[in-house]
């Protein structure tokens, strides 16, 4: 405690250094924190509206002319919930697949809309 | 004594490298700074990615969406002309199709491109029509007033529509009679206007979409000018010019916009010649294709006579007065040969002959105002489609589809047997479900994809 003292009384301009050697400590930390909660977010992001897409683009091209009309919601996996729309306005049908967030229904992740017509 | 060496050496560095330290602290925020952001950045990317994927994916769906509600459209109008069409389709999810409707031989080229956001996507497939009731049968004979003679080898499996005059065998030197009728199916009553009826508009249509084409080319020729991305009638397509005839004998590809090879005289597409995509090949004279030609996709537009000598036809089709499919020729769905009148052939002269030998796929019809004209499958032949004549038809070989004619007849000297059928063969259950025809006949039509492209 004395030596530190006796260090701490000698250097009259030591405040600039330790400015800034507080700032590379911080910079050191919060920067790479500052990355790895931005890929988390973002790359977490992207890989699920990805697999959604893949989801729904598989669910689009099972559908077909024949399907009955109405609502259906699906459980798919873990991460989604698959909800189905099919009407029908003369030879056309409507469908659209709306891909939501298992465990908030009410968020939306993705959705396709396509126009069915026999012989397509 | 340890903690102490370290506490001098920090003390040392503080007093003796005072004008070092901000220099390479500063460096190193930067360097930090610029890779957090660069790292940053590229996360982002790959965000914007994600979500073009997607743009990309609805957009494609845009395209296919405005085929759908093209086809519908086109399906409900009654009076339908030969002609090119532009729509323009918006839909709930923000997303937009431009559909263009394009004569092609004798149905129509549809392209579509979809739009959404800042993605753009387009579809192009080909349309033909679900068949006239009539095709339902094996066979169809017109003729009220003639009986259908089967002799020799003659048979049908399916259904046979007739008039009055109904079916029999008969005796024909150097044929066996058959026992009993060589019919596995229903003998029906043709009923009144059950034949189909050819769309007079629509065939004036045809006549003067080409007429105009070749009038406007014929210009061209004249002026020795040859355009690429020409105005006019082919805004936005190719145009070769071959003035006073020539030989393709080359491989011409296609893949993105139309391609017009024209000429007033006649066109010969040589042994190597391989014709890929939206090639039309349109000639005031004849058009005649060597064996060894591979043409894909193309349409062959002749005033006079189409020759096909042993080629290679895949989704070709040829509009001529007068068209011969000669032996080792393989034509794959959806050919269609269609015999028109021109002012270059004379009446009664009409003909398309399928010659032994040859393996076809396709539609097959001859729309002519003369009781003369004649559509020809010899024996060995095989077909697998549907044919239409609104005058004669001689049916020696094998046609795994239905027929509608007129009138059945052979020529055997010195005679012509009108109504008699002696060795061909017709097999209704072997034509696929999802056969297509041009959509020539009147009445609804059910428009669907012939092929995409």
């Amino acid at each position: 405690m004395h030596s530190l003292q006796l260090a701490a009384g000698h250097d009259a301009g030591y405040t600039l250094i330790e400015t800034l050697v507080a700032l590379v400590i911080f910079a050191a930390v919060a920067l790479p924190l500052g990355v790895a909660v931005g890929t988390l977010l973002l790359n977490k992001n992207s890989d699920r509206r990805e697999e959604a897409l893949l989801l729904a683009e598989t669910v689009m091209n099972r559908s077909s002319v024949a399907d009955s009309i109405g609502i259906v919601e699906t459980r798919s996996n873990d991460s989604f919930r698959v909800r189905k729309e099919v009407h029908r306005h003369g030879d056309l049908e409507d469908v659209q697949i709306c891909i939501l967030s298992a465990n908030d229904t009410s968020k939306v992740i993705l959705t396709l809309s396509k126009t069915l017509r026999s012989g397509m | 004594m340890r903690e102490k060496s370290i506490l001098r050496l920090c003390r040392d560095f503080a007093l003796h490298d005072g004008a070092f330290a901000l220099p390479s602290v500063l460096m190193l925020v930067t360097v930090l700074s610029l890779l957090s952001f660069a790292v940053l950045e590229l996360l982002f990317l790959e965000h914007q990615l994600a979500s073009k994927e997607i743009s990309q994916v609805k957009a494609q769906y845009a395209a296919e969406n405005g085929i759908a509600y093209e086809l519908s459209h086109l399906s409900a109008v009654t009076e339908l002309g030969f002609v090119e069409q532009d729509s323009t389709y918006l839909f709930a999810d923000g997303s937009s199709s431009r559909v263009r409707v394009h004569p092609w031989g004798a149905v129509f080229l549809i392209e579509s491109q979809g739009v959404f956001k800042h993605c753009m996507s387009t579809r192009r497939a080909t349309i033909g029509c679900t068949p006239h009731e009539a095709f339902e049968n094996a066979l169809v004979l017109g003729n009220s007033s003639h009986q259908l003679v089967f002799t020799g080898d003659a048979f049908v499996n399916g259904d046979v529509a007739i008039g009055p005059a109904g079916v029999t065998t008969g005796s024909l030197y150097g044929h066996s009679t058959p026992i009993i009728l060589p019919i596995k199916g229903k003998v029906k009553r043709l009923k009144p206007h059950e034949c189909p009826q050819c769309s007079n508009e629509f065939l004036r249509g045809i006549n003067h979409y080409y007429d105009y084409l070749m009038e406007s080319l014929h210009r061209q020729e004249q002026s020795r000018a040859v355009h690429e991305n020409s105005r006019g009638s082919f805004q936005g397509d190719s145009v070769l010019l071959l003035p006073g005839g020539g030989v393709l004998n080359d491989s011409v590809f296609s893949p993105t916009q139309r391609l017009f090879i024209a000429s007033i005289g006649p066109v010969c597409i040589g042994p190597r010649a391989k014709l890929r995509g939206l090639i039309t090949v349109l000639s005031g004279d004849s058009i005649k294709t060597l064996p060894g030609a591979d043409l894909q996709g193309t349409v062959l537009v002749s005033k006079k006579s189409i020759h096909i000598f042993g080629s290679h036809l895949a989704s070709v089709e040829c509009l001529a007065g007068r068209i011969w499919l000669d032996s080792g020729t393989v034509m794959k769905y959806p050919g269609i040969l269609l015999s028109l009148p021109t002012d270059s052939v004379a009446a009664g002269s009409q003909q398309i002959t399928i010659k032994a030998g040859v393996l076809a796929e396709g539609f097959l019809a001859m729309l002519s105002p003369s009781g003369d004209d004649a559509l020809i499958l010899e024996a060995g032949s095989s077909l697998t489609g549907s044919v239409f004549t609104q005058n004669r038809l001689t049916l020696d070989g094998t046609l795994r589809g239905s027929a509608v004619a007129e009138d059945l007849f052979f020529y055997e000297a010195p005679s012509t047997y009108l109504g008699w059928m002696r060795s061909g063969t017709v097999e209704r259950a072997l034509l696929p479900r999802g056969f297509l025809t041009p959509p020539i006949f009147d009445g609804v039509r059910d428009f669907r994809i012939l092929e995409w492209l």
